[in-house]
């Protein structure tokens, strides 16, 4: 049986005069997955979201979110979606518990239930206890979990989160992982979650779509997106005495090497399927006399996969300069 | 070196928004002419009601006076009245500033050289045109029967008999309802609009738009918190403004009513005029343009400081459209025109028409999307 699709975008086009922001673009999510958008500033993503959540109309192209179309049916579509933007969005002046209240009200929550559903979602995220403070009381950390819960006040079908880590502390960050592993696996709730943290998305995500130019360029797990990079586990060896040529050539033999080159330090063996290529890389080291001080594998990661599809590192990009000055007023307010 | 260098960061940022420039050569442009245009000049065009009657010769050569007057300096314009009775309605309801009556037995009493009087009754709530208004009259009087021998030469000729029909306003008191609606100006201006477009400057937007909220439910809700911040402190400056000049409100429990709604529709009307222009703005700089723009364009020829009559056809014109007009009449009528509702009336009714355009085009106008 097909899983019913929480997002089904088909061909979406988003055009700003001559820039094309999001080029023809195709998802297919089904319900109750954690959906990762990966990619650059600049890369489309966003817009891409903003068109999913009927905050801009796309230039063609049709997106049903929730069974919703968002272009023809956007009230609909908001009543079945929670949004947590990347900017932090929640009033600075108004107390945990107002934000949440207020935005309770926006989608009608009944009177009966509103409070205890707060109340329910602040203790999710941790802030009961601080549900009177003013919102300019917290950190960043705390007000991406009061939006997230914010997020969830009307208990939407499908989540979309916006970079919800950025600028945050590896603890905070882990927080809102834990939050939205725990959301996940309630089943109920599709997640899509925007990043251009590679890790996130490798922890996080059912799936992933790799975003560069406004097209989708690679979309799997983050499994099978590292599988289809070629040669890019790395066995790091420590040697005793410089690798003799023979022995280079004798491991570059091996089933699943790519390449073998010296290093300071001993010798870097790019291959398909490291873990396994290590024990007889090793074997091949003994039986020529040469003595290992140390072997490691690194696995490939999704900054390699970003690599392979786009030719280029996420990091080098370029970021949106009113965006970055936006953040800074944000957090400054 | 350090100077130079943070000199140069700001002149560059100035230079790279035109906006900020052009508004800082257009806004004394905006002065001059309208600032200019709104604080001096001849009156001309104040409306004078003349009842005559009698018909004999010095009483026509009166008419003739004051229609010299109507045609030549053009201060006033002369409506014919039927009797004194209407003649003060009309009055006391604003439709005429002043009303000369001519009595019966006028001219005869001019020839006969006896003490001849003609009345002049003005409103005196604008006490500029009032002043005015009897100067020029006083003129045309003074100018008949100078070519008689008087009997009793000590009776002298013609005089005219000013009566202002309201207690005397004084100039302070006068400008108390430009003052409050000046107050509902500045309330409208930091709330309503301002804060939907600081909204949309941090990014804030973006949360609210992603809710099931309609244009209507957001433009009806930012205008209602607006309205009441505005009527909150517009009304502490009117007690104020009481207090220190010693005015109060007529008209019993139905003058505070009108004044009430007077408030109230300014403060729609300027809020809804206020998200209507700066509803798709993004930067908080247009804000302050366009609102130092608007103050001077919408209060001083509003009549607040100085007469509309004064004004050039065309400022005049304007000031005919410019809500602030109508704000300051109908708390003028209802501080100092003694109880009498009817004369804010049209008034309110113009308020009420501007709001309810204000607020279906803002809400029409509103951006729901980002």
């Amino acid at each position: 049986m097909t899983a019913r699709l929480a997002i089904d975008a088909r061909g979406i086009v988003k055009r700003y005069g001559p820039i094309v922001a999001v080029d023809h673009v195709d998802l297919a999510v089904p319900e109750g997955e954690l959906f990762g958008l990966l990619g650059p500033n600049g890369a489309g993503k966003t817009t891409l979201v903003r068109i999913l959540t009927a905050l801009i109309q796309p230039s063609s192209g049709e997106a049903r979110v929730a069974g919703f179309d968002v272009v023809r049916e956007p009230d609909a579509a908001r009543r079945a979606i929670g949004v947590v933007p990347q900017a932090l969005t929640s009033d600075l002046d108004l107390t945990a518990a107002e934000n949440m209240d207020i935005y309770a009200r926006f989608f009608e929550v009944p009177r009966d239930t509103r409070r205890a559903r707060v109340r329910e979602l602040l203790e999710r995220v941790s802030l009961w206890e601080r549900r009177d403070d003013l919102v300019k009381t917290f950190s960043g950390g705390m007000r991406r979990r009061l939006e997230i819960a914010r997020g969830l006040v009307h208990r939407p079908r499908v989540l979309f989160l916006d970079e919800p880590t950025i600028g945050l502390d590896p603890q905070s960050r882990h927080v809102i992982w834990d939050l939205l592993r725990e959301l996940r696996a309630g089943g109920d709730l599709t997640i899509s979650l925007t990043t251009h943290y590679l890790d996130e998305a490798d922890a996080l995500c059912d799936h992933v779509a790799i975003v560069d130019q406004g097209k989708v360029v690679a979309l799997g797990t983050p499994g099978e997106l590292k599988s289809r990079v070629p040669g890019s586990d790395t066995i790091e060896l420590s040697l005793e005495s410089p690798l003799p040529d023979a022995v280079l050539r004798a491991i570059e033999r091996l089933d699943g090497a790519r390449s073998v080159e010296r290093t300071a330090l001993g010798a870097r063996v790019r291959a398909d399927g490291g873990a396994e290529l290590l024990p007889r890389a090793l074997d091949v080291l003994r039986e020529a006399g040469v003595r290992v001080r140390a072997a490691s594998v690194n696995r490939v990661t999704l900054e390699d996969v970003f690599m392979h599809f786009t030719g280029r590192s996420l990091r080098d990009e370029p970021v949106d300069a009113r965006e970055g000055t936006r953040a800074a007023i944000r957090r400054l307010a | 070196m350090k100077v130079w260098a943070v000199m140069k960061r700001d002149l560059l940022r100035l230079l790279r928004n035109p906006v900020t420039l052009a508004s800082s050569v257009l806004l004394p442009l905006v002065y001059l002419v309208v600032l200019g245009n709104s604080l001096q000049g001849v009156l001309t065009g104040l409306r004078l009601g003349l009842v005559v009657a009698d018909d004999g010769r010095e009483a026509r050569d009166l008419v003739g006076a004051l229609q010299a007057v109507q045609n030549g300096p053009r201060t006033f314009t002369v409506t014919p009245m039927l009797d004194s009775e209407r003649g003060m309605r009309e009055l006391r309801a604003g439709s005429v500033q002043g009303l000369v009556v001519v009595p019966a037995g006028f001219s005869r009493r001019v020839e006969q050289g006896e003490n001849a009087a003609v009345g002049l009754y003005v409103d005196n709530v604008d006490a500029i045109a009032a002043a005015t208004i009897e100067q020029s009259v006083s003129g045309a009087v003074g100018s008949i029967g100078r070519a008689v021998v008087r009997l009793e030469p000590h009776l002298g000729p013609p005089q005219l008999r000013a009566q202002e029909i309201y207690p005397r306003v004084d100039y302070d008191t006068s400008l108390v309802p430009g003052v409050v609606v000046l107050s509902i100006f500045m309330a409208s201006m930091i709330t309503g609009a301002f804060n939907v477009v600081m909204d949309r400057f941090l990014g804030v937007h973006e949360a609210y738009l992603s809710t099931p909220l309609r244009r209507m439910d957001i433009n009806l809700g930012v205008l209602a918190s607006g309205t009441l911040v505005t009527l909150a402190s517009s009304t502490a400056v009117l007690l104020i403004g009481l207090l220190i000049t010693g005015a109060r409100v007529h008209g019993g429990l139905s003058g505070v009513a009108v004044l009430a709604a007077t408030m109230v529709l300014t403060a729609v009307g300027m809020l809804a005029m206020m998200m209507l222009v700066l509803g798709r703005a993004s930067h908080p700089r247009v804000v302050g343009v366009v609102n130092g723009f608007l103050n001077i364009l919408l209060f001083f020829p509003s009549g607040a400081l100085y007469p509309i009559q004064s004004f050039p056809g065309w400022l005049r014109a304007f000031a005919i459209v410019d809500p602030e007009t109508h704000a300051v009449a109908a708390l003028k009528a209802l501080l100092f025109r003694g109880g009498d509702v009817s004369a804010a009336s049209g008034h309110v009714l113009f308020l009420a028409a501007f709001s309810a355009a204000m607020l279906l085009a803002s809400t029409a106008t509103l951006k729901r999307t980002l």
